[in-house]
Parts: structure tokens; C-alpha cells; sequence
């Protein structure tokens, strides 16, 4: 990239460049390499061109004789410049070639001087070949008049030279602007590369050359300053201060307040902002935030100590989201120090500073906003001149204000509504500040000066802008679990009026209010906070909202509902019930009451259905507790089930012998197996080998019976040979469960059969088929033995199917591979009782506490489906076949819905990248992942559910 | 004297018939692919150092090479990774293709399949640094926004350092510390998404922070995208 030296042309404006064009801090922002300053030092090689057509002796006797001392002197050189600029933070040494008499070297080109004046190329192979052929061969041949030792060429390692500076004989003329021979700063390795892709620059200590600055003998020979500016591009990526674009290049932000800009022979100071933002040889410190009113004091910024406010600033609120303009104060004199000596006057700077402005002021547009300065120099309206640019110089000229200047003793006017108005401390859409500036003494020492800060004065908050930040979106809230420290959760934000938006210290920060504020209120309350700073103590106003954090789910009871045995259709009661639960404000014990009964629910209990029934009660959703309950109804019959029943007795045993599979049925349909000690057995007449009828009774309610029978064996009987009559289902599916009940045995005991009619049902013996698998499939060998009598037959079982549990709801899903079944929607369990099907029996098991038991979709058909559910499928003698999981997709907090409460989860999820700890899934597109499209799936599933 | 004028005006339009003489049109052209890098990061510019065109002539007894422009490639693309193909063309004529792969050098199993990027400017003022963080171009209409955030500086145990605001059509955040320099954030908005512009601002009170985003990915309720990282 081409940049044009900071010069200033003979007609008097800075020559603008164009857009292409850039200055080195650019690449070193590009780069994001620290600037060479950084360093602490760096050496600057100083290398003297001549033409074919001149004499290096005469040129050399031209180069005055305090020259060197301009490169490194104690004083008013480029060495004491930055060092001083710096407070002795960069060490900035230059050296040059020198003959072996010590005399300069000086390069002689093979070319004539016009063979470059002519050159009318400003880009392109006719611009870079010759100019790189001239630096080049400069270079190789100073090099072995170089001594290098001892002074490091590459501090910052990049495998390039800091800083070369080539100085050409004589002078530049008007004519060649833009072109070779015109002040301006290159990078010579690039130039070399672009002329001829298979070269590159020439080295010292084998360092590339690359950024360089040429320049003239015939102007730096007197301008210092010009120098000093061009290196503040090289070492401290400093940018220009001027307008590039051509017309604009009349206006002039800063002209000779800032050697950025316009340099003086004699450089002067840059403004303590650049020295500050691009340079860091300012501390922070050194630079005071002004917040009210008041005298101030400053000293002159060239004999300020490293320790002393170089400057106050004023930050302005202009309505960005982060201010970003301010007012800068600095006191400049001529008199103190060798720099500044060439400022037009000695008194107070004032000037604006937009952050917004990118690469100094290069881009900048006369009083327009959108195109702002970085720094632009307040001046007074006084100049007469008909040329712009003379006449903004002229302006500049008076922009010290001083009681000694007569054109500018008083900056501001608090009640200007004029846009740029000059007397005015206007913001860079020229809307004034109402700020006022007054000198109120001065000396060579220092000034102090009198500000009205207007409506920018600190001293009064701006309530409307200031607010407190809680831990919920919502500004001015508070949202936190009892016992939590709330100053963990707040932060309070001050916004002094018109100036910028900051964080207070928690130190500042007092909580007002007695533990009675701080007790549990789920819906919330006023709360204030008071704050002290300096100017006074303030209140601020939030919304403290405090929830009782449940901290177990396991809840204690202390007294189960008193009434435990109920008649059918007798009303459920939890009287008695008192149970003990964990909060973040202590242990609650909580006991049924009619004024608490909405919070709590029952599940289980039904009525009309007699037997045990397993009961669940849920407290506010918070704690679940489990208990069972009797309800008895009245008996409706008995009957035999073959299965597992004995039909044969041996003479002598107890005629209770045979053992019979008594089911009672009660009112409602309830079928319960009955305990021997629950029916008796009234015999017959019994003989050997003969049937015997028999009647069973069941003891609570006599009256009902039914009857059976049995055959009597002599005691020295025994089975000889067993046959089956009947069809053997000897095919099933997976997890069916045995079925016996078509065919009978025929048993032969000696001389006598158990055959025909009397045959007895192969369901008796199914107790003795234990090694029946129904998970395994493929052919199973089963045998039933009586005595020495062994009969064999074979069943198989098919292979498991894809699907064993069906369902009838899109949206259901159901993984067979992780036994999970995803709702993807509310489902209370009666509703999914009715959407799934199988040829197993389907039961539902529910979880409380440590507690798990089966339930039904009758009594328990309200209750909403949570991750505690487990739907088991069973064959018909009861043998788990498979069980699944249920979750609904979404439910991070499993309570059965999806709500708002539950965001936190699925957003905890993502930021985590895991699922639910709980294995509820929020795939909700069901590509097996989570992520962020089932998240913004789910956003939208709550949006459509509200 | 005229024979002199005649040899001269000959001598003349000789050297300015040679002076006008055309290049020659090769009869085929290739680029080689022992010169051509066949990987690119995303994002990443052609390179061309080195990269020549062969200019075949005379069927194939004469050959030259000059150097391969940026001008004169076709299908160069690194705003998608994938493996890819490209082709010079020179003179009307199309050149032999060669492939090239982008990968994600974050991590090359992310694909990244949308130009959308995020570009992040930063402004430092008195005592706070915001980041505004924007959507560029119009690729993919964003509904929500993931990536972990990497400070230079230490944050606090609980981020009070930092203040979110959401932009556009983005109205919520949530942010978890994960180590003592780095966050986790996820950005989401309304039905409507957004495609470009604005979406969030953080601002860091410091005045001497930086951050870096990795692990970017935006959804636009359809499908997940990786996107490259920014800093």
C-alpha cells in the first residue's frame, strides 16, 4: 500500500491521497501486530540517494553539518523527540551508511535524476520496477557501509527491517505528485514482488527491507518535524490526522495542535489522545475523567511528568450505544520546552475525540456525522480569508485559548442551538454541548480554567437510564431462592446524566429493608437498594422476587391418612395425613387440612373396585408419598382355574390334597386368587381310582361356592406312561406365554388309565414347564413327568418382531432399541392407555419415592405421564417380556408439561452439549440428537401450546 | 535518395507490423496440478505463488508457461467446505480441472454449508469495550445462535462484568461460565428469524479485552449450521 508523506504543498493544503492509499498503522491493525514503540526500541536506517548525473560529494557537503545530531542529539532530534514524547519508554537510535573517513555514504544510481522525474507512472510495473531497482541496489550497497552491531533491526521478529528511511538528493516539485519522486512511505518487498514475482527485497543481516519512508534532502534538512511524522507511522502506527480525500482536504480538523497533522520544523507534541490510544506512553491515570463543574488545573503536556494529568476528558453521551465522544482539555505552550516552541500560542487545547472514526482522520468529512474526525481541534470564527484552507489555518491559528488571546479567551455557549456553531463545544453532528470553558489563571507552570459541565454534569443520576440487573431478562428484577445472597444476583447500573452508562461497585451498594423483606414471596415485592458515591446516597427501586427452593423430593411422613379400610363406594379422606418436606427455608411439616386440600392430589383410589389399591398423593408438586388401602365389596362367586390345580390324592392324605386354583370374583369384576385358608373343601364318598366330587366354600360369605373333584390313588400307585389327547399350540410370539388349555393328559397307572373322559387338563401340570423361555425364541423342549412317567413335546418361539408395542398417535414415538417411549405432547395415562396396543398384556408401573407398583388407566387415568411411569409388557402368566421408559420430549423439569420452566433445561442442554440428566429427550426432530434446531423446535411447540 | 526513403519506410513497416504482431492463440491450456494447493481453509484467498498455465502449441511440440491469475479461475469458492473443482480459462480456452478440498480448520468433521458469517465490531470507550455482533450476509434466516466465547481477560464468578443485550429479531439470551476466561452462549428470537444485521451486543467492563468465537453453530429451525470462527 501505497501512503503519501504528510506534507504539505506549496499552495499550502496537505495532499490528499487517494482511496487506495493508507498509512502503515492500517497494516499494522491488519496485522494485529503491535506497534514497534511497543518494543521500547528500535532502530531507524537512514539511507542517502544520489543520481548519476550528481556529485555524492557535493550532495554530501549539501546534508548540514548538524544533521547527525538531528538523528540521535541530546536535544531536538528524532531520538529526544520520542524519548521525551514517551517519558523514556522508546528508544528510537538511527543509524546510517557511513565511507571509511566516517563521512556519510551516499549512494550514487545508475540513472540520471530526470531518468525519475520523468517517470510519469504512479502504479503499475512502470512505477515499481524502477523504484524497487533504485531502493534495492540503495540498500546492497549500503549494507557494507553499514555497522550494524549492537543495534537490533527487527525488534518485533517479523523477519523485515523496522524502519529504513531513504533521503533523496535535492528537492520534489509540484509536478510529481503521486509519483516516484514525491514524499511517501512503501513497502519495497511487496513493490519488488509485484514488479517481478520471483524476487524480493534486499536484506541487512539478513532482514528483509520492506516498510520504508522517502523523503528529501532539500526538506528534511530543515523540517525535523517532517520526519518525526513520517516515523510515527513507521514505529507507532500513528494515522494521519488530515483529510485524504481531495476535497476535503481544505478542511482541517487539528492542523499544527497535533504533528500528525500538520508538522511544524520543530516538531511539536501530539495530542495526549494519540499519545495515549496509539502510542500507550500514557497511563491511564494520567488522564481525569471530569464529572461536575468546577476549576481545574493542568500543566503544559511537554513538562508534565509521567505521574501528572496530562489531560481531563469529558465523556458525552451522544447516543450510540456506548458513548463514544468526548471532550478533550490539554495545555500547550511554546515556552517551556524545545517541542511545541512552533505552536501558533500557548494556552488550552479543547478538543473532540469520536471513537467511531476508524484510522484517524484520513476518512473524515467536513462537519459531517456519518464520516466523523477522530480528533478535531476547537477554534474560534475569526479569519476573513476567502480560501477555505487558508482560512481554517488561520482559525487554527487562535485555537489556544488563553485570557492573552483576545480572539479566543472563552469557549462555549450554554444556550447555542446553531449546529457547528464555532462558539460553540459542538459533537460531531454539530449539536452543541452547552459546555463552557473559562480561563481563570495561567502561567508558563500551568492554568486553571473554569467548565460548566451543563447538563453533563455527574452530579445528577439519571434514574430513567440507570437500572438494576437482576438474573432474569427483565431490568429492575430480582429473582432468587431463599437463603441465596442477592448481591451474588444484582447489579446495579448508573447512568449519570447525558454521560456514559457504568457498573456501580458492590461496595457502593447497600440492600435496604429488615429480614422481613427477605422472606419467601413467589409473586414478588418492591425492594430498594441505596447507593453512595461521591456526589450522594441514591434509592433504587426493584421487583424482589424469592421462591422456597424444595431441596428434596423425598418427602417424610409423619401420619398416614387415619382411615385406611374403606366400603365401596365410600368417599376417599386424607384426615391424619402429616408429612415433614425439605425447603431452602427449612423443614415444613405440613398436615391435611381443608383449607390446604387443593394442594393436594390422590391418585389410585377408586371406589367401586374391591381389594388392595395402591395410593399416591402428590403435595403441590413438590413430594409424592405412597400407601395402600382396602376396599371390600361383596363376593360374587368362586371358580376353578385348571391351571396349576391337582386333581389326584394319594389314600391317607389330607383331603385338602389336591390343591385347587380358587379364583373369587367380586361385585364390580374383580378376580382374586384365594389363600387355601380362604375356602374349604367339602369331600364325597371316596374309593380308589374313582372320582370324587367336591364343593368349595369360601369362608367370608359361604354361600358362595362352586365345585370340583379329584381321584383317589392307591398309596403304591405310580405312573407307568403318560399320552396328551388335543390340539398343543406349539407355535408362539415372542414373550407369549405358555398355553396348555387345548390339550389333556392321559396318565396310566399299571392296569389303570386316567383316559377319556377322565383325562385331566394339561393345564394342571403347568407349573412343571418352568423351563419354558418366552424371550428366547426358536424350538423349546417341555416335559411333563408324574412319577417314573415322562412325556415330551416340543413348542417354538418366533423370532422378535420390529415392533412389539404399537401406536395409534403421531404423536407417540416408540424406540424399541432404547425401550423408550417420547411423547411429544401432553398425555395424561388414560389417553396413552388408548393409543397403544399389543398381544402382551400392557401394565403400567409407577415410582414414588423408592417405591414402584403397577396402576391402572382406571384409577389412575388422570395422571400426567412424567419419567416415573414405565409401561411393562407382561405375558398372560404374569412374566415381564419388556418394559420402556416414557418421557415427554421437552420436560426438563418432568413434571408432565411443557411450560416455560422448562427453557432453562433445554437451554442448560445446549450450552452444556448433554441431554437431560434424567434421559428425557428433546430430540424433536428424532434424528437421535439434540441441538440447536430442536431447540428453536421446541421454542415453537411452546409458542403454539400458549 | 528515394532508395533510401523506400528502405527506410520498409525498415519502418517491418518493425511496426512486428510491433503489432499478436500473441499466438494456444491450441489447449493446462494447469498443473503439482503446483496447485489442494487444500484450502474456509474463507481462505486463492493462492497462486508459483501456480503457472501451460500454453500448448504447435500441436504440443511448443509449450510455454506464464503465470496463473486470480482472473483467470473459475469456480474457486472457500465460503463452503466440501471438495470442489476448478478450472483457468485463458483466451477462450477452459483448462483442465482440478479439485480442491476447503475444510473447516477448527474441526475438520464440520462442514460448514452456508455463507452466513458473523463479523464483530468493536468500540472501546471509558471504561467498558462492547462488541456489536452482526449476521452477514443473507444466507440462512437465523432463529437461534450458539458459540463459546473466549476472553482474554479473567470474567467474574458470576459474569457481572458482562452485560448482553439482544438486537433484530433476537429476544433472549443465556450464557454459562466454563472456564475462567470462556462462556458459553445461546441466542434465540422470534418465528420471524433474522438474515442479517445486529443480533446481540456484549458489553465487557474493561477497557483491555478481546474476544475470540468458536464452536459457532446457527439453526433456522430446520437445520443446524457450523459456522467458521470469528477472531
Amino acid at each position: 500500500m501505497l501512503a503519501c508523506a504528510g506534507c504539505v504543498k506549496t499552495t499550502g493544503e496537505v495532499c490528499a491521497e487517494t482511496e487506495r492509499e493508507t498509512v502503515r498503522s492500517e497494516i499494522n491493525a491488519a496485522a494485529g501486530t503491535p506497534p514497534i514503540v511497543s518494543y521500547g526500541k528500535a532502530t531507524n536506517v537512514v539511507i542517502f540517494i544520489c543520481f548519476s548525473d550528481e556529485d555524492p560529494n557535493f550532495i554530501r557537503s549539501s546534508i548540514p553539518s548538524d544533521f547527525v545530531d538531528r538523528l540521535n542529539g541530546e536535544d531536538n532530534s528524532i531520538k529526544d523527540y520520542y524519548n521525551d514524547l514517551s517519558y523514556g519508554k522508546f528508544v528510537f537510535n538511527s543509524i546510517y551508511p557511513t565511507n571509511a573517513n566516517g563521512s556519510i555514504y551516499i549512494y550514487q544510481d545508475v540513472h540520471t535524476r530526470s531518468y525519475y522525474t520523468n517517470n510519469s507512472n504512479s502504479s503499475g510495473s512502470g512505477r515499481t520496477g524502477p523504484e524497487s531497482a533504485l531502493l534495492n541496489n540503495a540498500v546492497y550497497e549500503a549494507s557494507s557501509h553499514l555497522s550494524l552491531i549492537n543495534n537490533p533491526l527487527d525488534v518485533n521478529n517479523d523477519g523485515y527491517v523496522d524502519c529504513v528511511t531513504f533521503i533523496i538528493s535535492g528537492n520534489y516539485s509540484e509536478s510529481n505528485w503521486n509519483k516516484i519522486m514525491w514524499p511517501h512511505s512503501w513497502q519495497l518487498d511487496d513493490i519488488s514482488k509485484e514488479y517481478d514475482s520471483s524476487s524480493s527485497s534486499a536484506s541487512l543481516s539478513g532482514k528483509k527491507v520492506n516498510d520504508y519512508t522517502f523523503l528529501f534532502l532539500g526538506t528534511v534538512s530543515t523540517k525535523l518535524g517532517l520526519m518525526c511524522h513520517e516515523l510515527g507511522h513507521a514505529v507507532g502506527g500513528l494515522p494521519d490526522l488530515y483529510h485524504y480525500n481531495s476535497t476535503q482536504s481544505k478542511y482541517l480538523p487539528v492542523g499544527y495542535w497535533d504533528l500528525m497533522h500538520l508538522d511544524c520544523d520543530t516538531p511539536q507534541f501530539m495530542t495526549t489522545y494519540l499519545r495515549w490510544k496509539y502510542l500507550s506512553f500514557v497511563n491511564d491515570n494520567q488522564i481525569v475523567e471530569m464529572e461536575k463543574s468546577g476549576d481545574y488545573t493542568l500543566t503544559p503536556t511537554t513538562t508534565t511528568g509521567s505521574d501528572g494529568t496530562l489531560a481531563y476528558k469529558l465523556t458525552i453521551d451522544n447516543g450510540a450505544a456506548t458513548p463514544n465522544e468526548s471532550i478533550w482539555i490539554e495545555y500547550r505552550r511554546t515556552d517551556v520546552s524545545t517541542y511545541d516552541c512552533d505552536l501558533p500560542g500557548s494556552g488550552l487545547l479543547v478538543y473532540r475525540v469520536n471513537t467511531e472514526a476508524k484510522e484517524g482522520n484520513k476518512n473524515a468529512k467536513y462537519q459531517n456525522a456519518s464520516y466523523p474526525d477522530e480528533v478535531f481541534v476547537f477554534r474560534p470564527d475569526v479569519s476573513q480569508k476567502s480560501s477555505t484552507s487558508e482560512k481554517e489555518k488561520e482559525n487554527l491559528s487562535y485555537a489556544y485559548l488563553s485570557n492573552n488571546n483576545q480572539k479566543f479567551s472563552v469557549l462555549g455557549d450554554a444556550t447555542g442551538t446553531t449546529r457547528y456553531d464555532q462558539s460553540c463545544i459542538y459533537l460531531s453532528n454539530g449539536k452543541n454541548t452547552g459546555i463552557v470553558i473559562t480561563i481563570v489563571s495561567e502561567s508558563a507552570e500551568q492554568v486553571t480554567f473554569h467548565i460548566e459541565l451543563a447538563g453533563y454534569d455527574s452530579s445528577e443520576i439519571n434514574y430513567g437510564a440507570s437500572y438494576v440487573q437482576g438474573n432474569t431478562k427483565n431490568k429492575n428484577e430480582v429473582e432468587i431462592y431463599y437463603g441465596e445472597d442477592i448481591m451474588s444476583h444484582i447489579s446495579l447500573f448508573i447512568k449519570r446524566n447525558n454521560r456514559g452508562i457504568y457498573r456501580a461497585d458492590d461496595e457502593s451498594i447497600t440492600l435496604l429493608g429488615g429480614d422481613e423483606l427477605y422472606q419467601i414471596c413467589e409473586k414478588g415485592k418492591n425492594a430498594y437498594l441505596e447507593y453512595t458515591d461521591d456526589f450522594g446516597t441514591y434509592t433504587f427501586e426493584y421487583f424482589l422476587i424469592i421462591h422456597d427452593k424444595l431441596e428434596s423430593k423425598a418427602a417424610t411422613v409423619l401420619s398416614l391418612p387415619t382411615k385406611t379400610t374403606y366400603a365401596a363406594d365410600e368417599e376417599f379422606s386424607l384426615s391424619g395425613l402429616a408429612i415433614k418436606v425439605s425447603y431452602s427455608s427449612g423443614d415444613r411439616t405440613i398436615v391435611y387440612s381443608q383449607e390446604n386440600a387443593d394442594s393436594w392430589t390422590v391418585y389410585g383410589y377408586d371406589m367401586s373396585k374391591s381389594g388392595q389399591q395402591e395410593i399416591t398423593v402428590d403435595y403441590n408438586g413438590d413430594v409424592k408419598i405412597h400407601f395402600s388401602i382396602l376396599v371390600r365389596s361383596a363376593l360374587v362367586s368362586l371358580r376353578i382355574d385348571e391351571r396349576n390345580t391337582t386333581h389326584l390324592k394319594r389314600v391317607g392324605e389330607n383331603p385338602l390334597q389336591p390343591t385347587y386354583n380358587v379364583i373369587a370374583t367380586y361385585s364390580g369384576g374383580l378376580e382374586m386368587a384365594l389363600g387355601q385358608e380362604e375356602y374349604t373343601v367339602q369331600t364325597g364318598t371316596e374309593s380308589n381310582y374313582a372320582r370324587t366330587e367336591v364343593v368349595i366354600r369360601a369362608k367370608s360369605d359361604p354361600d358362595v361356592s362352586c365345585t370340583g373333584y379329584y381321584y383317589t390313588l392307591p398309596s403304591s400307585a405310580t405312573a407307568t406312561a403318560i399320552g396328551m389327547v388335543g390340539t398343543l399350540k406349539q407355535s408362539y410370539k415372542y414373550g407369549e406365554s405358555l398355553d396348555l388349555s387345548s390339550a389333556s393328559i392321559q396318565i396310566t397307572f399299571g392296569e389303570f388309565s386316567l383316559d377319556g373322559n377322565n383325562a385331566l387338563p394339561l393345564n394342571n401340570y403347568l407349573s412343571q414347564m418352568d423351563g419354558y423361555k418366552p424371550n428366547q425364541p426358536g424350538k423349546q423342549t417341555l416335559r411333563v413327568t408324574i412319577d417314573e412317567a415322562t412325556y415330551p413335546f416340543e413348542v417354538n418361539v418366533l423370532p422378535i418382531p420390529n415392533s412389539i408395542l404399537y401406536v395409534g398417535d403421531e404423536d407417540v414415538s416408540v424406540s424399541e432399541t432404547t425401550s423408550t417411549i417420547v411423547l411429544d405432547r401432553q398425555f395424561s395415562l388414560s389417553e396413552l392407555s388408548q393409543k397403544i396396543s399389543c398381544y402382551l398384556d400392557i401394565a403400567f408401573t409407577y415410582t414414588v419415592g423408592k417405591d414402584e407398583f403397577t396402576i391402572t388407566p382406571d384409577t389412575y387415568g388422570e395422571l400426567l405421564l412424567q419419567s416415573d411411569l414405565k409401561i411393562v409388557l407382561r405375558n398372560k402368566s404374569g412374566a415381564e417380556i419388556k418394559s420402556y421408559s416414557v418421557c415427554l420430549s421437552g420436560d426438563g423439569n418432568d413434571d408432565g408439561k411443557i411450560t416455560d420452566d422448562d427453557v432453562v433445561y433445554w437451554k442448560m442442554a445446549i450450552i452444556n452439549k448433554e441431554e437431560h440428566s434424567k434421559g428425557i429427550t428433546f430430540d424433536r426432530n428424532g434424528d437421535g440428537l439434540y441441538t440447536l434446531t430442536d431447540y428453536v423446535l421446541l421454542l415453537d411447540r411452546l409458542r403454539e401450546e400458549k | 535518395m528515394k532508395k533510401a526513403v523506400l528502405i527506410i519506410t520498409l525498415l519502418f513497416t517491418a518493425l511496426l507490423l512486428l510491433g503489432c504482431q499478436e500473441e499466438k492463440t494456444p491450441e489447449s491450456i493446462c494447469l498443473l496440478h503439482s503446483e496447485f494447493s489442494p487444500e484450502y481453509a474456509i474463507d481462505e484467498e486463492l493462492r497462486l505463488d508459483n501456480v503457472n498455465l501451460l500454453l500448448v502449441y504447435d500441436n504440443g511440440n511448443t509449450t510455454k508457461t506464464i503465470p496463473c491469475t486470480a482472473e483467470m479461475i473459475r469456480g474457486f469458492d472457500t465460503s463452503t467446505t466440501g471438495t470442489k473443482t476448478l478450472r483457468a480459462a485463458y483466451k477462450g480456452l477452459e483448462s483442465n480441472a482440478i479439485s480442491y478440498t476447503v475444510y473447516n480448520p477448527e474441526d475438520i468433521s464440520r462442514e460448514i454449508k452456508t455463507t452466513t458469517r458473523i463479523d464483530i465490531l468493536k468500540t472501546v470507550s471509558s471504561g467498558s469495550t462492547t462488541f456489536d455482533f452482526r449476521l452477514l450476509p443473507e444466507d440462512v434466516t437465523v432463529r437461534a445462535i450458539s458459540f463459546h466465547l473466549e476472553t482474554t481477560m479473567d470474567l467474574s464468578s458470576e459474569l457481572t462484568d458482562l452485560v448482553g443485550t439482544v438486537d433484530g429479531a433476537m429476544d433472549d439470551f443465556y450464557w454459562r461460565k466454563t472456564s475462567t476466561k470462556g462462556i458459553n452462549i445461546l441466542i434465540s428470537g422470534s418465528e420471524r428469524g433474522q438474515s442479517s444485521g445486529a443480533f446481540f451486543h456484549l458489553m465487557i467492563l474493561s477497557e483491555e479485552v478481546d474476544i475470540r468465537l468458536t464452536d459457532i453453530t446457527v439453526s433456522d429451525g430446520v437445520n443446524d449450521y457450523y459456522l467458521p470462527k470469528v477472531g
